[in-house]
C-alpha cells in the first residue's frame, strides 16, 4: 500500500525521486573525482620520494644511525624480487651531512642510490631539469634539488663537498661533482634531498670493508619497493613480515644462535612499513578527504530530506480525510506511523539506486578516459601532477550513503508521521 | 441483554461562539440484528450519537455498554482496537482507499486484523458477490460509480463480521436506484448475516425500509 501511495501523484514523486537521484549521482561523482585528485596527489608523492613500501632495520628505523644497515640484505632482496606484487625495489643509503659550497652551506640528507634500481622505484631520478641523472655506481657525482642548487649557489659541473661521520664515528669530508638538478614534488624536499651513487659514499663511509663486492647491492639503510596496487598490499605487507620471522629462524639453525635475546636484538631484526606509516600524513590526508566527503554528501541529502519532508507533508495533507478514515475503522497508531515512514523510505530509496548506477556509470568511464584541466597545468605541475585526472570509482563509499539516505529518510518522516498520528478521526473525516 | 445501551450521554462542544450541546441526555437500548435508523433534521444530533456509540467521541456524560463492556471508560488504544473488532462503519462519503482494488478494500479491515491472505479474500469475494461486484473486484474505486463504491464500502464494513454496523447517512450520495439496490442488499445481509445496522440518515427512502425508528431533535429523542 505504501509502494502505491507513493505513485498517487506520479509527478510529484517523479520529481522526488529524480532529484535524489540527481543528488546521489553528483555527490558520488564529486566523491570519486576527489578521490581520484587525492589519489593523484598521493602517488605522485609516493612516486616522489616515499614509495610504496620499505624495509630497515628496527635500530635504524628508531635511530637513523648511519651504522644500522640492514642485516643479511641479500635473503631479503630475494624475498622481495619473488614477491610477485612486488614490481621494483631500490636499496638506499640515507646519511645525515653537511653540504657546503664557494657561497654556503646547508644540512642535508644524502641517499646513496644505486641509480639503475632508483630510477625503476622514484620519479625524482626522472624528474631531471638540468644535467642528467646519476649513471656510474661509484663516480664522485651529485644530483641535487634545484631550491639546493640557488640556494648554494651551483649550476651542472660545478664542485660540492660533503661532511658526513663514517660508521666508526670519524668525520669525512668527499668532494663530489653536480650532474643534475632535479624538480622535486615540494621546495622542501628540493633544498634537503641529494643523490650520489650508494657504492661511492658506502665506500667513503667505511661500510664496504666486510661485504662482498660481488653483489649488486651490498649495503642498504632501506630497501624501498613498488607494488601493483598501493592501495591494496596489506597481504604483501602481511607476507613479507613473516618473511622476516622466517629468516630469523633460519638463521638460528644454520649459525647455532640459540639465544632467543640475541635474535631479538634490534639490528638483528627488520621492520616492514607501507606508505601510510612511513608518512602518515598522506594516511591522514586519505582519512581526511573520506571523512570530508562523506559530510559533503550528508550536506546534499540533507538538503533531499527537506525536499522529501515537503513531499510528504504534502501528501498528509491531500489525505487527511483517508487518514481519519483509516484511525476510524481501527488501524492504529503503529500501523499509522509505518505506512507514513515506509513511504517516505521507499520514495527515498527509490531515486538511490539509480543515482548510484549513474554515479558509478559515470566514475567507470571518467577513470578510463580521465578528465583533462584546461588552465591549471601549471598549478598541478607544481603538486608534481598531471593536468589530466582520473576519477575513480568508490564503492566502499556506497553503503554509508545508502546508511544516510536511511537515516535522513526516517528522520524526514517523523515530522510528516507526527503530523498524521495527532489527526482526529471526526474532524479529518468530518463525516461519521 | 441489549447489545448497545446508553444511559443519560451528553456530549458538549466547546466553540467560540459559546457550548453547543449536541446530544442532550439520551438513553436508549438497541438489541442484535436491529435495522434502525435514527432521523431527524440536519444539527439534531445524529452524528454526534453515532460517533459517540462508535467510540470515535467520547460524552462528555453518561456510559455507554456494549456487550456489557463500558466503552467510554476505554483507553485511546483500546478504543481503536475495539472499534477494529467490534464495529463496522459505513461513511456518507465511501471511504475508500483509492490506490487499493474493491477487492483489497473490502479485504483491508481483515488485513488490520491479521488474518491471512487467502482467508480475507475468498470472505472479501464472498461479500463482492453479496453486493453484486464480484465482476469488479480488480477495479480501484475510481472506475466504480458512487453506487458500486458504497456497496464495496458496505462489504467493508461486514467483512470482520462485526457485532453492529454504523452508518452515517450512507445514501446521501446516491441515486435512486442505487439507494434501492444498496438498501435491499443490507436488509438481506441483516437478515442473512443477522448483522446489526444503525444508519442516521433523513432520506424517506431508508427511514421507510428501517424497521425501528429513532427521532432525535435538539439533541434528545423525540417521544412519539
Amino acid at each position: 500500500m505504501a509502494w502505491r501511495n507513493i505513485w498517487r501523484s506520479p509527478w510529484r514523486s517523479g520529481v522526488v525521486i529524480g532529484a535524489m537521484a540527481l543528488g546521489v549521482w553528483a555527490g558520488i561523482f564529486m566523491m570519486g573525482w576527489a578521490t581520484g585528485l587525492n589519489d593523484a596527489r598521493t602517488r605522485s608523492m609516493l612516486d616522489d620520494n616515499v614509495g610504496h613500501g620499505r624495509i630497515t632495520s628496527v635500530e635504524f628505523d628508531a635511530t637513523k644511525s648511519s651504522s644500522a644497515l640492514i642485516p643479511r640484505l641479500q635473503p631479503i632482496l630475494n624475498d622481495l624480487q619473488e614477491d610477485p606484487e612486488v614490481t621494483a625495489i631500490a636499496p638506499r643509503l640515507v646519511i645525515q651531512a653537511m653540504i657546503q659550497s664557494g657561497s654556503g652551506a646547508a644540512p642535508a640528507m644524502v641517499l646513496g642510490v644505486y641509480p639503475k634500481a632508483e630510477k625503476t622505484v622514484f620519479k625524482s631520478a626522472r624528474t631531471i631539469t638540468q644535467g642528467r641523472y646519476l649513471d656510474q655506481e661509484t663516480a664522485d657525482e651529485i644530483v641535487l634539488g634545484e631550491e639546493l642548487a640557488k640556494r648554494l649557489e651551483v649550476g651542472i659541473d660545478d664542485r660540492l663537498v660533503l661532511t658526513f661521520q663514517d660508521i666508526n664515528g670519524e668525520v669525512h669530508s668527499g668532494l663530489f661533482y653536480v650532474v643534475g638538478l632535479y624538480d622535486g614534488a615540494s621546495n622542501l624536499l628540493e633544498e634537503t634531498m641529494l643523490y650520489v651513487p650508494a657504492l661511492n659514499i658506502a665506500q667513503q663511509m667505511e661500510m664496504l670493508d666486510s661485504v662482498p663486492r660481488s653483489q649488486s647491492f651490498p649495503v642498504a639503510h632501506e630497501v624501498c619497493f613498488r607494488v601493483k596496487d598501493p592501495y591494496a598490499m596489506d597481504g604483501t605487507i602481511r607476507q613479507l613480515r613473516e618473511q622476516d620471522s622466517l629468516r630469523l629462524v633460519n638463521l638460528s639453525h644454520r649459525e647455532n644462535i640459540e639465544s632467543l635475546e640475541q635474535l631479538n636484538r634490534d639490528e638483528m631484526r627488520t621492520i616492514v612499513r607501507e606508505w601510510r606509516s612511513i608518512s602518515p600524513e598522506l594516511g591522514y590526508a586519505d582519512e581526511i578527504m573520506a571523512q570530508s566527503l562523506l559530510l559533503f554528501m550528508t550536506i546534499i541529502l540533507l538538503a533531499m530530506a527537506f525536499g522529501i519532508l515537503n513531499t510528504m507533508l504534502m501528501a498528509i495533507l491531500e489525505r487527511t480525510r483517508e487518514l481519519g478514515m483509516l484511525m476510524a475503522v481501527g488501524m492504529n497508531k503503529r500501523r499509522i506511523f509505518t505506512l507514513i515512514v515506509l513511504e517516505t523510505l521507499l520514495l527515498s530509496f527509490a531515486g538511490l539506486p539509480i543515482g548510484l548506477l549513474l554515479g558509478h556509470g559515470t566514475l567507470a568511464v571518467t577513470s578510463q578516459t580521465g578528465i583533462t584541466l584546461k588552465g591549471v597545468e601549471q598549478g598541478l605541475a607544481e603538486f608534481g601532477m598531471e593536468s589530466t585526472i582520473y576519477p575513480v570509482t568508490v564503492p566502499e563509499f556506497y553503503l554509508p550513503i545508502a546508511g544516510l539516505v536511511f537515516v535522513l529518510a526516517f528522520l524526514s518522516a517523523l515530522y510528516p508521521a507526527r503530523k498524521a498520528l495527532k489527526l482526529n478521526p471526526i474532524e479529518s473525516m468530518r463525516v461519521l | 441483554m441489549a447489545l448497545i445501551h446508553l444511559q443519560n450521554v451528553v456530549k458538549v462542544y466547546e466553540s467560540q461562539a459559546g457550548n453547543v450541546t449536541a446530544v442532550n441526555g439520551i438513553s436508549a437500548s438497541f438489541d442484535e440484528g436491529e435495522f434502525t435508523a435514527i432521523v431527524g433534521p440536519s444539527g439534531c444530533g445524529k452524528t454526534t450519537l453515532l460517533n459517540a456509540i462508535g467510540g470515535l467521541d467520547r460524552p462528555n456524560q453518561g456510559n455507554i455498554h456494549i456487550d456489557g463492556l463500558d466503552i467510554v471508560g476505554l483507553k485511546d488504544r483500546e478504543l481503536i482496537d475495539f472499534r477494529l473488532k467490534h464495529i463496522g462503519f459505513v461513511f456518507q462519503a465511501y471511504n475508500l482507499i483509492p490506490v487499493l482494488t474493491a477487492l483489497e478494500n473490502t479485504a483491508f479491515i481483515l488485513e488490520l486484523q491479521g488474518i491471512g491472505k487467502k482467508e480475507r479474500e475468498a470472505r472479501a469475494m464472498e461479500l463482492l458477490q453479496a453486493v453484486g461486484l464480484a465482476d469488479r473486484a480488480q477495479n480501484r474505486p475510481s472506475q466504480l460509480s458512487g453506487g458500486q463504491q458504497q456497496r464495496v464500502a458496505v462489504a467493508r464494513a461486514l467483512a470482520s463480521r462485526p457485532r453492529f454496523i454504523l452508518a452515517d447517512e450512507p445514501t446521501a450520495n446516491l441515486d435512486s436506484k442505487s439507494t434501492e439496490t444498496l438498501l435491499d442488499i443490507m436488509a438481506e445481509l441483516n437478515q442473512k448475516e443477522k448483522t446489526t445496522f444503525i444508519f442516521s440518515t433523513h432520506d424517506q427512502r431508508v427511514i421507510d425500509r428501517a424497521r425501528r425508528i429513532l427521532p432525535l431533535e435538539d439533541g434528545q429523542i423525540v417521544k412519539s
